[in-house]
């Protein structure tokens, strides 16, 4: 049972379908309630807009895809206030370089890979911080989703506890195929690695993970408990 | 380790499935308060990288290390921003949201507030929509779709802001005022609070000036223009009485009354006005005020009458342009068709290169436009006037109006090809909705 349907992260250039999004409850689209499709761009006449300046596009991008990221960056630390910082990370990075996109039709791919590559480096400081410093992240993240239940929390928690054993690449390569739904080559596009690279990364980091969740009694039984009542 | 790799890919997936699920969307309060945090730093960035280039300048002077100039200060001169790109305004969108296309739509009980860095600040009342258009060093262009926005532009040199509402284009400096844009009704109105803005559009004829303390309201159906002054009152409207009139929630917006004759400009004088009355001797040095000054004050009678003093035709041979203008515009506004065509061919004849010359071309266009059966006259006035000045003020409201004529006096095949034009030179402009529905129509 593979619950990880593939998701054309990477390629696609127009909304994703309505039961992807539903079954994530991402909104990719964020319109004015009223707006409806009128005026709605395509991707490629948003990146146009971009390059050229105009300044309706700064907000018009931002609505359009920083739910994606924020989703993105949400998955990938756990924590509210990192998603919001790398969100607007992200799309501080790309209106300022909004002018070295070179492919409009590309703009979706474009957001993303902005995305990974400051999730990336923002993974790799923490850990260095962490193995450094010693600080930083001695604990563990906050509370991800008011909507969930005391436990659940706790759970998230621990469960990013995991994550931050993991190195950056492979945190991210599980995060990307993992959370995110992408494919192999997907994540290896997204990574700018080798296919065989992110196979092996996924192997690895999914041993690990499942040996520490195993290893983590509240965890294990958390997780056999839902799998049997599921 | 065994147990980890043979629970690998079916518990992993499980485990990620939960994660996925507990994993909250971003909210809406995030949004907004994320896309003013990047904006704010963007135009924090703005502003650094302007200020090197003054520091450098004053480093360079002091130094007088010439060597050390070349190195380090040469490329950071040449590396500046680009213009645009350097002093371009940026906004925040308060109490609203801002969506493809620059459609903004108010979501609070007050309305949405679009605020600019420099200071300008357009309200979209409750229940209004707008559209925000152009930004640029200068200022922006802001569309009213429906209801009515409050303005406050903040007076800059060389600055310039347009306000589309319907088909009219309200051309702005510092200024302060209401505008009211019914689209159920055609009717615009504009209430001055401070300073002057001009306005074109159907009806009008041209530019339309209205400053402090007046109150201008076009009724396109009724092909009415009045302008008063806010203090002489407003005479009792059967729309107001009615109460059926809703120009989008403005307060105390009560709708004028339309003049009896149905083709009218109606200029009422207020208190602070001149009683000057029509034929009064004196030349304009002697007065002291030009006929652009009478113009502006709404003394339209008094332009016409001088001219008449003069004579028209010596004044046609020998004003000066601005007069020209001046005249071709108080004769247009009093209806008096021939006499305002006579000023704008005398000012294409005499002063061929000029803009106003260029700007007569789109005015002697609508002219035609709004007499039966001319509109093929109107067309080559506009085509004319595109030709001469293609990035004019007029430019979209001509390639409109040659569309809308060309609908009437050929038909739809030729206005696809018009409307496809219109909508590539201006997608967001007034009549870009016309367009896509001609060129969608089968």
């Amino acid at each position: 049972m593979n619950l990880c349907e593939p998701v054309p992260l990477l390629h696609g250039t127009e909304r994703r379908s309505d039961v992807t999004n539903e079954r994530r409850n991402i909104p990719l689209y964020v319109l004015p309630s009223g707006a409806g499709d009128r005026g709605q761009r395509t991707d490629t006449e948003l990146a146009l807009a971009l390059i050229a300046g105009e300044a309706w596009a700064v907000p018009a991008t931002w609505n359009r895809f920083a739910p994606s990221v924020y989703g993105i960056a949400h998955r990938a630390f756990g924590r509210t206030t990192d998603a919001e910082d790398i969100t607007q990370e992200v799309f501080y990075r790309l209106f300022a370089r909004a002018h070295t996109l070179k492919e409009p039709s590309a703009l979706r791919s474009f957001v993303v890979s902005f995305a990974i590559r400051i999730v990336k480096w923002e993974l790799r400081r923490r850990r260095v911080r962490r193995f450094v410093l010693l600080a930083d992240s001695g604990e563990l993240p906050d509370a991800t989703a008011p909507a969930v239940d005391t436990e659940s929390r706790q759970v998230l928690q621990r469960f990013y506890g995991v994550l931050d054993r993991l190195g950056a690449r492979d945190r991210l390569v599980f995060s990307l195929r993992y959370l995110e739904c992408m494919t192999l080559e997907e994540v290896a596009a997204a990574m700018e690695v080798s296919l065989s690279t992110v196979k092996r990364s996924i192997a690895h980091s999914g041993q690990r993970i499942s040996a520490w969740i195993a290893g983590d009694p509240d965890l294990a039984a958390f997780f056999e408990s839902r799998r049997a009542g599921r | 380790m065994m147990r980890g790799e043979e629970r690998a890919p079916e518990a992993l997936d499980g485990v990620a499935a939960w994660v996925r699920d507990a994993s909250a969307p971003m909210t809406s309060a995030q949004q907004q308060a994320g896309l003013q945090a990047v904006a704010f730093r963007l135009e924090q960035d703005r502003r650094r990288r302007a200020r090197p280039r003054r520091r450098l300048l004053v480093t360079l002077a002091c130094a007088g290390a010439v060597a050390g100039a070349v190195a380090l200060g040469v490329p950071r001169l040449a590396r500046g921003p680009a213009p645009s790109e350097a002093q371009s305004l940026t906004f925040v969108v308060e109490g609203g949201a801002i969506g493809d296309g620059g459609y903004v739509l108010s979501q609070t009980p007050v309305g949405a507030r679009v605020r600019f860095s420099e200071g300008t600040e357009v309200h979209l009342l409750p229940g209004a929509r707008g559209r925000l258009g152009r930004v640029d060093t200068a200022g922006a262009r802001f569309a009213i779709e429906q209801g009515a926005a409050e303005v406050s532009v903040t007076p800059r040199p060389g600055a310039r802001w347009l306000v589309d509402a319907g088909p009219f284009l309200i051309t702005v400096r510092g200024t302060v005022f209401t505008a009211a844009w019914d689209a159920g009704g055609e009717r615009l109105d504009i209430d001055m609070k401070k300073g002057r803005v001009s306005v074109t559009g159907p009806v009008a004829e041209g530019e339309v000036s209205v400053r402090a303390g007046q109150h201008l309201t076009v009724n396109v159906p009724r092909k009415e223009v009045v302008l008063r002054e806010s203090g002489a009152g407003a005479p009792p409207s059967d729309e107001a009485n009615q109460g059926g009139h809703d120009a989008g929630g403005a307060p105390g917006w009560a709708p004028r009354a339309p003049s009896s004759s149905p083709v009218q400009a109606l200029v009422e004088r207020g208190r602070g006005a001149s009683t000057s009355e029509p034929g009064v001797p004196g030349r304009l040095a002697e007065s002291g005020r030009s006929w652009t000054a009478w113009l502006a004050a709404g003394e339209l009678d008094r332009v016409l009458a001088d001219a008449e003093r003069r004579g028209v035709g010596a004044v046609l041979a020998r004003a000066p342009e601005i007069e020209l203008a001046a005249l071709a515009d108080a004769a247009r506004y009093r209806r008096r068709g021939d006499l305002a065509r006579r000023a704008l061919l005398a000012e294409r004849s005499r002063f061929p290169r000029s803009s106003r010359a260029r700007d007569a071309a789109f005015l002697l266009g609508r002219m035609e436009d709004d007499r039966s059966g001319s509109g093929t006259r109107a067309i080559e006035w506009y085509d004319r006037y595109l030709e001469e000045a293609p990035t004019g003020a007029f430019a979209s409201e001509a390639l409109g109006r040659k569309m809308t004529a060309t609908e009437r006096t050929r038909g739809i095949e030729p206005t696809r090809a018009v409307a496809r034009e219109y909508l590539r030179r201006f997608p967001e402009g007034s009549y870009a909705n016309a367009a896509r529905a001609l060129v969608e129509r089968r």
